[in-house]
């Protein structure tokens, strides 16, 4: 379980989930706006005519474009692309080959999900369990490459570090009247 | 050729039963003739049109809210009163149900003149008609159901669905032929039903009919969508 979570992307993975949360609320704010415009409108075109417009409600339900979201759906149609942003970003530190074919993956996926599969699948419980699992994956993945990075580097003790710190340490004569 | 409409002529939340609206349109294309005349009747009256009249009648009724439809009748037809006068007592319902009658007939137009039933069986399952009206605004439309939709399964659902004003019923007959077809459509004027009157005799809690008439509208907005993606 250890060798699976890592802090680190932990916080990444937080900063992504938070975007789509941003997404999703936003969307509702904008759909329940535009209801409450067309209520009002419904409800004066009642006064007028009230076999044709009937009970308010259902008939914002029944009209496409003020049909109150579905979250699982909408979410899952937006769910792909913090995903890809995290992968990218995790392939900028010494990226292992595995990392590089995963995110060449979730390329491919992304792109058949925004021009096909989302629009197709979005409401099936499936495919709402698959981009869930796709998560989860580039988890655990990347938690696992992370900490693998960290034991190598404990392993060998600042391979790299003691020349830059011979250069950040070494004094130019001119600094020395300012200290 | 006679094409006939039924529903609930009134509204739902006041009586549910089903009727004939009272209204059927006869085509007569006489031997050797280019057009057609035209005869509507019902209980009430009976009217004799030819071409002219008949398409001055459905151009001026074209894309008019229920309210506007009686003005129009006694505008067209002053010399029948019957006509003109008894819609003014009508229900919206009902009126819209008389203006999806002509919006029917010119969307079969060619094909209810010679009575291609063919023809017309292509036209009146999973597709939808505008009436269009050179305004701004959102534009009415009626749907008809796919074929699979209007099984014997389904029947007890279509027929409550009927009864509270969100489906009618279309039937084309050739009497040349004996042949009939039969359809069921979303009319115009769509009321906004709450789900308790869903329910009937045959489904107790109404959850069967909702999802019926949710999968219908499923239908309708990937039709209209797929319409919308690939008119130009």
């Amino acid at each position: 379980m250890e060798q699976v979570f890592n802090t680190h992307i932990w916080f990444l993975f937080i900063g992504g989930l938070f975007s789509l949360l941003l997404t999703i609320v936003i969307l509702i704010a904008r759909q329940e706006h535009k209801r409450y415009i067309e209520r009002g409108r419904l409800e004066e075109a009642r006064r007028a005519n009230p076999e044709g417009v009937g009970d308010i409600e259902a008939k914002l339900d029944d009209t496409p474009s003020f049909r109150s979201i579905d979250i699982p759906a909408e979410t899952t149609k937006w769910g792909i692309q913090p995903l890809l942003i995290i992968s990218f970003i995790s392939l900028f530190d010494q990226s292992s080959t595995l990392e590089i074919i995963c995110a060449f993956c979730l390329v491919l996926v992304t792109i058949l999900h925004e021009f096909y599969l989302a629009d197709r699948f979005a409401s099936n419980m499936r495919y709402q369990i698959f981009i869930g699992i796709l998560w989860l994956f580039f988890f655990c993945m990347l938690s696992y490459k992370a900490n693998d990075r960290e034991k190598t580097q404990h392993a060998l003790p600042q391979s790299g570090v003691p020349k830059s710190t011979d250069t950040t340490h070494h004094k130019q004569p001119g600094d020395t009247s300012i200290t | 050729m006679t094409i006939t409409i039924e529903g609930n002529r009134h509204s739902f939340q006041l009586s549910q039963q089903i009727e004939n609206i009272g209204i059927e349109l006869d085509i007569i294309l006489p031997e050797g003739a280019q057009a057609p005349n035209y005869q509507i009747r019902s209980e009430q009256f009976q009217v004799q049109l030819d071409a002219d009249r008949f398409n001055e009648l459905s151009e001026s009724i074209k894309g008019k809210s229920p309210l506007d439809v009686s003005l129009s009748l006694q505008r067209v037809l002053p010399n029948q009163p019957l006509f003109s006068g008894s819609f003014l007592r009508r229900s919206q319902t009902e009126t819209s149900l008389f203006q999806t009658l002509f919006l029917i007939y010119n969307w079969v137009d060619i094909e209810a003149k010679y009575s291609q039933m063919q023809s017309i069986n292509s036209k009146v399952y999973d597709d939808f008609i505008m009436d269009y009206a050179s305004r701004v605004g959102s534009v009415p439309d009626i749907y008809f159901l796919k074929v699979q939709r209007i099984s014997t399964d389904n029947m007890n659902y279509i027929q409550r669905l009927v009864q509270i004003n969100l489906l009618a019923k279309a039937t084309f007959t050739a009497q040349a032929f004996g042949h009939t077809i039969t359809t069921y459509f979303i009319p115009l004027l769509k009321p906004g039903v709450s789900k308790e009157y869903f329910s009937s005799a045959n489904d107790k809690t109404g959850d069967k009919t909702y999802k019926f008439w949710k999968q219908i509208l499923a239908d309708r907005d990937a039709r209209l969508n797929y319409w919308s993606i690939n008119r130009f």
